[in-house]
């Protein structure tokens, strides 16, 4: 039961983490990244 | 401003007088606001309905008898507000801030309801929602009219009408505000079920900074209204669930068939409330007689309240709603019930469909498609005609909701219920983003109860309320977006004048009889656009065939290419009249000429 306990408080926040990076982050970048400041930024950047 | 004051105490009084009649009483202010305001409204659509239907569309009559009916509100409301006070609840700093966010959006789309309103028969909230209600008062009474859609189930534009009667601009606006300002409640109310003051305010944040649901507040479209009748028989459900009492069936039966007259895809809202809930209340109870005779109430009291609409369609077109489902067609033509031919053909009808269908181009409805809408809907919006988007906050947290199950009961039914609905109206009706905003409404208390079982895991809850703060900026920037025009032209005249100039077809001509009292003017044929007009217009089509009795009439003449909205790229201000593509008639008098319109009067000097 534990060992269940630990399990879970661990895996829900990355799986948290996770989700809301993907989510935000494709949303995000879909609205203000391809085209902006951002999008040169990152390109400045070597990525 | 008095619109929205006279038509909310005067719901507010009738709502109570029901609810008196009912016997049934709400167990918390805002639960007391909503449904006497909610039942008010209802009632108040079927009132306009049978005035309607007697030719009783009389300004000063409305006028007065609203402000009659409101007189006894306020001391209701003291009543009410003795018997159960408000609460205040000691909100934590992050529910301030919510508190902030949620203000800055109610104050922004509520001063941006006293703008003008512009745009030409592309815009819907003119050409349908405006000129409807506008023609039946200028008619003093719901008639037939030569444009299909004022076959629509028209609640919601009664409600315009009456608003109409006291300001015809802000007036239908402000109702539409009204309505996401009781949205709100509704959340609240429902979020209060199985959550705490903090998160119950998370869910209301959730559902007020959503860009789709506030983009509605400050014109005069009906998603709101829809929105609200679908919410309130929800409410009324939970109370029922309380005490046991018939009477709440009954209420939330009148709240889904006034809803089934607002908008059509209400049809499957309530439809799926009704599953649902009768779902529920088996689980709950186990007792099958009772779960039986309590559904067989609710369908009974929803169709009652619901027939008035499809009565009339039935009459004057031979089909209970518009648009018909094309089946009704495989029986031949449509038989109105008062005889002669329907007002629309079938050709007219599929055109109809075929255009709502190519507004999605190479979208295709499927089983995969339809797996992937969430996503699609929140990350490619404008595929679904949103003009913004939904933000991203539902779909971050409701999949995590799903981590904590099993979930409450009453958030399982709200999932079930947004489920169930979006499946259906997306299989049925179509993708369009503005159809789904009741079932977003219901998923605000579901995303918000993902956002509280987080709240005990350290990164999690970090990453969560972070996900919130950009998204509540990212809204807060779009409603400073959306409504700064609006506001501008609100509060500062030259701005006013500049946005109406700008969005107005045929502004100049409109301001030109305006400004000469030329209250009766004749056009060639009818036209939404013509809501503009402050004075009468009459049609004739034999403006061309004039003799010397028509001596004396001025006439409206328009240029068709403007009809949609004021272009300015078609406009040549070097050229006045380049539109006229035909000269002025013989035995007329150019009174004034602007760059889409002109005004000439029959003279007949020569005769």
């Amino acid at each position: 039961m534990h060992s269940m306990r630990a399990s879970r408080a661990l895996v829900i926040p990355i799986i948290t983490v996770v989700w809301l990076l993907v989510v935000n982050g494709v949303f995000f970048w879909h609205r203000f990244g391809q085209s902006s400041l951002v999008a040169r930024l990152i390109e400045r950047l070597g990525f | 401003m008095t619109a929205l004051l006279v038509i909310a105490l005067s719901s507010y009084a009738l709502g109570s007088w029901l609810l008196g009649l009912l016997k049934i009483q709400a167990a918390s202010a805002a639960e007391s606001l909503l449904f006497r305001i909610g039942a008010g409204l209802a009632l108040w659509s079927l009132l306009l309905f049978v005035l309607g239907e007697f030719g009783l569309f009389y300004s000063p009559l409305l006028i007065v008898l609203s402000v009659i009916i409101a007189l006894p509100a306020p001391f209701l409301l003291y009543r009410e507000f003795r018997r159960c006070p408000v609460s205040r609840p000691a909100f934590s700093l992050t529910s301030k801030i919510c508190l902030v966010a949620i203000g800055t959006i109610l104050s922004l789309t509520f001063l941006a309801c006293f703008a003008p309103v512009v745009g030409g028969i592309a815009n819907d909230a003119l050409c349908t929602h405006l000129s409807i209600p506008g023609e039946w008062l200028r008619h003093h009474g719901i008639v037939e009219l030569p444009f299909s859609t004022s076959y629509m189930a028209g609640n919601a534009h009664l409600h315009f009408l009456l608003a109409s009667c006291f300001d015809p601009q802000s007036g239908p606006c402000l109702l539409s505000w009204l309505s996401f300002v009781l949205c709100l409640a509704a959340v609240w109310i429902l979020s209060r079920q199985f959550l705490g003051h903090d998160h119950a305010l998370l869910a209301v944040l959730i559902t007020a900074v959503n860009p789709l649901v506030f983009r509605g507040a400050h014109i005069a479209f009906v998603d709101l209204q829809s929105a609200l009748f679908i919410m309130l028989p929800i409410c009324a459900l939970v109370s029922y669930k309380k005490e046991k009492k018939w009477q709440w069936l009954v209420l939330s039966g009148l709240f889904m068939g006034v809803g089934c007259g607002i908008k059509a895809t209400n049809i499957i809202y309530s439809a799926v409330i009704i599953v649902a809930g009768v779902v529920a209340m088996f689980l709950r109870t186990r007792r099958a007689g009772e779960t039986v005779r309590a559904a067989l109430l609710l369908c009974a009291a929803t169709a009652i309240f619901a027939l008035p609409w499809p009565v009339r369609d039935l009459l004057y077109t031979g089909s209970p709603t518009f648009p018909p489902p094309l089946a009704l067609y495989h029986a031949g033509k449509l038989a109105p019930l008062l005889g002669g031919p329907a007002p629309y053909s079938y050709a007219e009808i599929k055109g109809f469909y075929d255009y709502c269908l190519s507004r999605y181009g190479d979208y295709k409805r499927g089983p995969a498609a339809l797996l992937r809408f969430p996503w699609d809907i929140t990350m490619r919006p404008a595929r679904f005609q949103i003009g913004d988007s939904i933000g991203t906050l539902l779909l971050s947290f409701v999949p995590l909701a799903l981590l904590f199950i099993p979930l409450p009961g009453a958030a399982l039914f709200l999932l079930g219920f947004a489920v169930g609905a979006g499946f259906l109206i997306y299989i049925v009706v179509l993708p369009e983003a503005r159809y789904y905003i009741a079932a977003i409404m219901a998923l605000g208390p579901v995303a918000a109860y993902g956002v509280s079982k987080l709240d005990k895991y350290k990164a999690a809850r970090i990453a969560a309320y972070l996900v919130i703060g950009i998204n509540v900026l990212f809204s807060l920037g779009v409603a400073f977006r959306i409504t700064a025009r609006p506001v501008l032209a609100a509060i500062s005249a030259p701005a006013r004048e500049e946005y109406k100039k700008a969005g107005i077809p045929y502004y100049e001509a409109f301001e030109y009889l305006r400004k000469n009292r030329i209250d009766t003017v004749f056009v060639a044929a009818p036209d939404r656009i013509f809501y503009y007009l402050d004075g009468v217009y009459e049609v004739d089509t034999a403006l061309h065939h004039a003799d010397s009795s028509y001596a004396g009439r001025v006439v409206l003449e328009t240029d068709y290419s403007q009809i949609l909205g004021r272009d300015t790229g078609i406009i040549n201000p070097a050229r006045p009249g380049a539109f006229a593509s035909k000269p002025l008639p013989d035995n007329t008098q150019l009174l004034f000429e602007g760059p889409d319109a002109r005004v000439y009067k029959f003279t007949f000097d020569n005769k």
